[in-house]
């Protein structure tokens, strides 16, 4: 009988018949992939996808129907693809990549993996994973109309993690806190505002005056804030926002005045703040403006869509109003304790940080936006269309058809460029770069080098920020290399609990110390090199350097360079920092959330939104993008070049 | 005939609803509201419904075209079991575009899916007439330049595009064709320098109206290759292009050291891939050419999955 796989070639039809695949994420890319591989003769496939649908993936994810919102991504796609043949044997887990089910000798059961992922973490995860299981790799991303595909096979090519990734954009707490001047502080302060009142507090999202703030010299905050009478708590030491806005029954009133009056008037006796920056203005909910400054405003002309108007400072009180109502409605139906998590897609979460954004903006004489711009800041959504998708995917599968055919050396890079290059190119293939021998990740014995403070570092924050958050570790160990092998960290629940609290100094962790760091489930250990510094650029309680080579500070990356393929980066912020280029922004960071489908390798649209979808805590595109050629193909890109690209500016919302 | 496009498309362009902004959010944000209110009030004649039809069919109408139209004679035959997604299992022997009308419509309930059974040879001016933009997919040269003629004459966007195995093409002649294109606006007149600006979330770029003039495809496909001020045209001609004259002619009249026998294996039937890439490439190019937004590709996409390569060439008279 008459199959998919006999058009294919001889030297293709066996191995595409026999082949186990595994997909990593069923959203964007992964819908398209999955219907390739089916169409194309393979046979056995499992999908793994945390994700349920949304509305806002029908336009692209069309393996996904209206009656599938809620469902599971990864499930409701099986079935979809099992209408187009049958006969194959599909196999769905509804569950995260990072999962402890998921170990090497699962990964070591797929001839291949295919990554249709959009955040960075589960990238790096399953890059790991490949890695330590030695089955080959093809990962993918989009961002709008750009995309890319690639393939890491241990020992012969760059692993996901060879090079730097851009870093995630962090602000300064003092910058979100004291000193907006962009729109972009007054969103990311909106979202810790909402964590604070609705959500799980992290002291590190506070939003309140900070009189620590490095522009204030001695006397000036101490003094400011005895002297300010309008202080209910009379006070220095303050009560949590939470719990003062809960003993004030959230009364939007009250905490309209308190965020909008009270705390920008506390803000102006800090006079040391305001002798070069135009101070802000207090605000009063009763003589708010109704119409918005400038007047015949407005983005688009289209204003049926309310997403779409500028409000005016009124209406930004009006819904402020509404959805704190509706807010502590819902923070209430929850059980004592419990918290809201902010979702870009929750409509009453989403008012919130547009009003609070929009009313902030307006105290400090900042542009105001409309909702739908500052939900794509907010949500930090890369926009994603079905074509893009549909070709990148399909690069996945020819390049997995060279896997498969034992064309190694054929397999390629390829980017999809918004316009022909000047070798007239849209799809521009280039040659896949060696391993990084000082990788941290695939160099035989890998070894970083962390930049800290070790009398103001906790274990806690260690593990937390650097390990997990920054060297996307799972459940690691650590061993301090000082001849008598002390644990500092154990990944059994409770062994070393408490070292947690205490400083790294306080653990004998010195200039110079060597921490083994040991994850099991990625089978994967790193030697920690630390290095003392008190003095690390603002705002970061660490840096991650490759190498202690590189340890002079790296210069500012300039802009991309390159028009042609024109992709800025789109890597969003999120958690994992590559090589070389991790801050560690202990201050505000502005999280992704996630959404997309991403590029730079990424796509998956909408960490959300990737179409990749994988699941992490934080989102992020993880682009690998940072390397798109100019013009060259069939040639590796400079190295310059690539690394003045990674290191542009993350995006709000981006083409890569 | 472009402003007759123009003029159709302001006319039905009404306010985009709550209901399409967040359908189509994710690619709203790319192209922005008022590309999406012209693609919604364009009429699609798409024809063939092969694995390549079905990819077109399936972008254009998750983009949420107004109305996508298959046009199709030809029965399902067990060819279509490896790439064409809206056909269900047994149905072999029915007519392939009214068999794919059920599975495409689920796409997207806004768009209207009709399928007709009218070979397209038959096709009148009249008929045509009645499109904004005609995608013709698995037609010889001769159907392809009878029906690219007939589009000029009624002002009504022409493209193609075929597969075979590994390698595809597609087409484009959009006649006169107007298009708005966002460019980089370089460093403000007496301005700081780029680095000391402020960041701000997006980079600056201001948009220009453009117009491109195409080849019907009669004129591109009569371009001699021997003749003597072709030579240095020619030796910048991607083989691809060749590759795919020779799948579709012969390779009489044809530089036979273009086309090598080594991938013969590869260029069978619609691999599903492959018809991925020529209909996203496709699908794509009647997005921009609709919302007049962004340059076109002119006029020929060429791609070779062995290779992993898509090129742009520009071949008129």
């Amino acid at each position: 009988m008459e199959g998919p796989a006999d058009i294919l070639p001889s030297t293709l039809k066996k191995s595409v018949v026999d082949a186990k695949l595994l997909l990593v994420g069923a959203g964007g890319i992964g819908c398209e992939v999955l219907k390739n591989l089916v169409l194309s003769g393979f046979k056995n496939i499992e999908v793994i996808d945390l994700d349920t649908i949304d509305v806002s993936n029908l336009n692209r994810q069309f393996l996904f129907q209206r009656q599938h919102v809620g469902k599971s991504k990864a499930k409701v796609a099986c079935e979809a693809a099992l209408g187009f043949n049958p006969s194959v044997t599909l196999k769905a887990h509804h569950d995260s990549v990072m999962s402890q089910e998921y170990g090497v000798n699962f990964f070591k059961g797929f001839t291949l993996v295919l990554n249709a992922l959009d955040n960075r973490a589960a990238r790096n995860h399953v890059n790991r994973m490949c890695l330590a299981a030695q089955v080959p790799l093809v990962e993918s991303g989009t961002a709008g109309y750009l995309g890319q595909v690639t393939v890491i096979k241990r020992g012969v090519t760059e692993c996901y993690e060879c090079q730097p990734k851009p870093a995630q954009k962090t602000f300064p707490g003092c910058t979100i806190r004291n000193t907006p001047s962009e729109p972009i502080h007054c969103i990311v302060w909106a979202k810790h505002l909402f964590n604070q009142l609705f959500g799980e507090a992290d002291p590190d999202e506070d939003v309140s005056p900070d009189t620590a703030d490095p522009e204030l010299t001695g006397d000036a905050a101490g003094s400011a804030a005895l002297s300010e009478p309008a202080r209910e708590d009379g006070n220095v030491e303050r009560v949590s926002t939470r719990g003062w806005a809960a003993q004030n029954d959230y009364e939007p009133r009250k905490l309209f005045r308190k965020l909008f009056n009270d705390d920008i008037r506390y803000l102006l006796t800090m006079d040391k703040l305001w002798q070069k920056r135009r101070p802000p203005t207090p605000l009063d909910w009763d003589t708010l403006p109704d119409a918005v400054a400038g007047s015949s405003s407005s983005s688009a002309s289209d204003s049926s869509l309310s997403d779409q108007r500028l409000w005016p400072p009124a209406e930004c009180a009006a819904v402020l109003e509404r959805a704190v109502g509706r807010l502590k409605e819902q923070l209430a139906a929850r059980p004592a304790g419990d918290h809201l998590v902010w979702d870009k897609d929750d409509e009453n979460g989403m008012d919130f940080v547009a009003a609070c954004a929009n009313l902030r903006a307006h105290c400090f004489g900042i542009r105001l936006n409309t909702r739908f711009t500052i939900k794509s800041m907010a949500g930090n959504i890369i926009p994603a269309i079905a074509t893009t998708n549909a070709i990148i995917a399909a690069m996945v599968v020819f390049e997995a058809f060279k896997l498969l055919e034992g064309r190694l050396d054929d397999c390629k890079t390829v980017y999809l460029n918004r316009q022909p290059n000047a070798r007239k190119r849209l799809l521009v293939p280039c040659v896949l770069e060696k391993p990084n021998p000082k990788c941290y990740v695939c160099a035989e014995k890998p070894e970083v080098t962390v930049r800290l403070d070790v009398s103001q570092m906790k274990l806690q924050a260690l593990e937390e920020r650097v390990l997990k958050a920054a060297l996307n570790m799972v459940a690691p160990d650590a061993e301090l290399l000082d001849g008598r092998g002390t644990i500092l960290i154990s990944s059994e629940e409770g062994e070393t609990a408490a070292n947690a609290p205490r400083t790294l100094a306080e653990l004998g962790v010195r200039d110079g110390a060597r921490l083994r760091c040991d994850d099991f489930l990625q089978n994967y250990e790193l030697i920690v090199n630390i290095v003392n510094s008190t003095e690390l650029p603002d705002g970061q309680e660490f840096e991650v350097v490759g190498d202690a080579s590189q340890l002079q500070p790296a210069a500012p990356a300039p802009a991309p360079a390159d028009g042609e393929a024109g992709p800025s980066s789109a890597d969003a912020g999120g958690s994992a920092a590559a090589n070389g280029s991790g801050n560690g922004a202990g201050k505000a960071t502005t999280t992704v959330d996630d959404d997309d489908d991403l590029v730079c390798l990424s796509e998956g649209e909408d960490g959300t939104g990737t179409d990749g979808e994988v699941p992490t805590a934080t989102t992020t595109v993880g682009t690998p993008a940072a390397k798109r050629p100019a013009q060259s193909d069939q040639g590796t890109p400079p190295a310059k070049k690539r690394r003045a690209l990674s290191g542009s500016e993350s995006p709000e919302v981006i083409e890569l | 005939m472009k402003t007759q496009l123009g003029s159709m498309v302001t006319f039905e362009s009404g306010d985009i609803t709550e209901e399409e902004a967040a359908l189509y959010d994710r690619q709203i944000r790319l192209w922005g509201l008022d590309a999406q209110k012209r693609l919604r009030s364009a009429r699609v004649l798409l024809i063939h419904m092969g694995g390549l039809g079905a990819e077109v069919a399936k972008n254009l109408i998750l983009a949420g075209v107004k109305s996508l139209t298959m046009l199709d004679p030809n029965p399902v035959t067990s060819s279509e079991a490896s790439c064409q997604f809206f056909v269900p299992a047994g149905q072999i022997g029915a007519n392939r575009a009214e068999v794919s009308v059920e599975r495409a419509q689920r796409l997207n309930p806004m768009v209207s899916v009709t399928a007709e059974k009218t070979p397209s040879t038959e096709l009148t001016e009249e008929q045509v007439a009645r499109y904004d933009v005609l995608v013709a997919t698995g037609c010889p040269d001769s159907e392809l330049t009878r029906l690219n003629a007939l589009c000029r004459r009624r002002g009504v966007l022409f493209l193609a595009g075929d597969v075979y195995g590994f390698y595809g093409f597609m087409f484009a002649d959009l006649g006169r064709h107007e298009f708005a294109e966002e460019v980089p606006v370089l460093a403000r007149p007496g301005g700081e320098p780029a680095q000391k600006r402020p960041r701000t979330e997006q980079p600056e770029s201001r948009t220009v109206k453009r117009t491109l003039q195409f080849t019907p495809l009669e004129d591109a496909l009569g371009v001699d290759w021997n003749a003597e001020d072709r030579r240095k045209t020619l030796r910048r001609t991607s083989d691809v292009y060749f590759i795919m004259r020779a799948l579709r002619d012969s390779l009489k009249g044809l530089p036979t050291d273009k086309v090598g026998d080594a991938f013969t294996s590869r260029c069978l039937g619609e691999l599903s891939p492959a018809c991925a890439v020529v209909g996203g490439v496709l699908a794509q190019e009647v997005i921009k050419a609709v919302s007049q937004k962004d340059k076109p590709l002119s006029n020929f996409f060429l791609f070779d999955g062995y290779n992993s390569e898509g090129v742009v060439e520009t071949i008129a008279a």
